[in-house]
């Protein structure tokens, strides 16, 4: 029986999701959007991304300094190289840096 | 600003060096992803699902946040249709992905690729994939780079669930790795702010604006802050990126 309602509970939330994923993705013809709309969509992904971002590395609340100094350092890699992969080490070489020096 | 944005044709037979290009713009995540498919998959476990169930809804729902969520209500014995209804709540952004990203790929040529794109949609091959195609000089074709770029996200998540079902959490505490994940996404919106499409005002406006709020609401269950922080911090970018341009006006 709870085999059961797992399953039932999966199918709903798989079909949900690729439903979701399919409303846009999936049409035969481009989706009719009216035009502002269709404006809107240019700062769609710099505010997903600042979204995504912000409340990971600011933490008013609490402020984590390791993290907040990986932020810092990925910002000023990303500035100098287009390789994402640099923006990683040097979040983590800041991270380690700070968390040391905080002891 | 055109839209479509202009795109050169792509050179014929470029579709598997573009599904290349995508993997390597989209395995930097990989790192980032290994922490929180062990905490999944060891969360599954202590919710006492099979190794069955556990790889079924990685498989078909291919969505962290919202398997986590499932496997933690399990555990409580939350009612179905609650544990369904808070999935489909957190995995709401993929509409918006879904919108934003579509009109770039262009309408689906089978069933078969309509299935292929919505599978592989998730907030990494989004964000990868869409900062890449706005770089001026991203001679690649777009739905194999974007299939290419989800590619290490589901490999990397498909591998790590079962690790961390089979061997438990196995990453040892103090080691951030999954901070590689936020430090992609920062590189990524720092590249978008600075490329060259469109007025800058206007996109850092959004960008601060959807930044702020999404800290501001944080507090809101089931990232309904995220889904509504994005939508005000588009509506800034637009209401300060629409005014019409005055032709009349020129010096």
């Amino acid at each position: 029986m709870t085999a059961g309602r797992y399953w039932l509970a999966l199918a709903l939330v798989a079909l949900g999701t690729l439903a979701f994923r399919l409303v846009f993705l999936g049409t035969r013809r481009s989706p009719r959007l009216p035009d502002f709309l269709r404006r809107a969509m240019d700062f769609v992904p710099p505010a997903v991304l600042a979204a995504l971002v912000v409340p990971q590395f600011l933490r008013p609340a609490n402020p984590d300094w390791p993290v907040l100094a990986a932020g810092v350092a990925a910002i000023l890699a990303a500035f100098f190289s287009r390789r994402d992969f640099l923006s990683i080490v040097a979040g983590f070489l800041a991270y380690g840096l700070v968390s040391s020096l905080l002891g | 600003m055109p839209w479509p944005l202009p795109v050169p044709p792509p050179p014929p037979g470029a579709s598997w060096s573009s599904l290349k290009a995508g993997f390597a713009a989209g395995s930097p995540l990989l790192l980032g992803i290994i922490p929180f498919g062990v905490v999944y998959g060891a969360s599954a476990r202590s919710a006492d699902l099979s190794l069955l169930e556990s790889a079924a809804m990685s498989l078909t729902v291919f969505a962290g946040s919202a398997q986590l969520f499932f496997v933690n209500l399990w555990a409580s014995d939350v009612a179905v249709p609650i544990v369904v209804l808070a999935c489909l709540a957190l995995n709401l952004r993929l509409l918006i992905y879904g919108a934003s990203i579509g009109l770039q790929l262009g309408p689906p040529g089978s069933p078969f690729s309509a299935l292929a794109r919505s599978y592989i949609l998730t907030d990494e091959s989004y964000a990868v994939s869409t900062v890449a195609f706005l770089r001026p000089n991203f001679g690649h074709r777009k739905v194999p780079f974007f299939l290419g770029s989800g590619l290490p996200t589901w490999i990397g998540w498909q591998s790590t669930c079962l690790m961390g079902y089979l061997m438990g959490s196995v990453i040892p505490e103090g080691w951030p790795i999954g901070l590689a994940v936020p430090l992609v996404f920062l590189a990524l919106l720092i590249s978008i702010l600075r490329s060259g499409t469109g007025r800058a005002g206007p996109k850092y406006l959004s960008a601060g604006v959807a930044g702020l709020s999404a800290l501001a609401l944080e507090g809101l269950p089931l990232n309904l802050g995220l889904v509504l922080a994005i939508a005000v911090g588009v509506a800034a970018g637009l209401a300060a990126g629409s005014r019409p341009p005055k032709d009349g006006a020129k010096p």
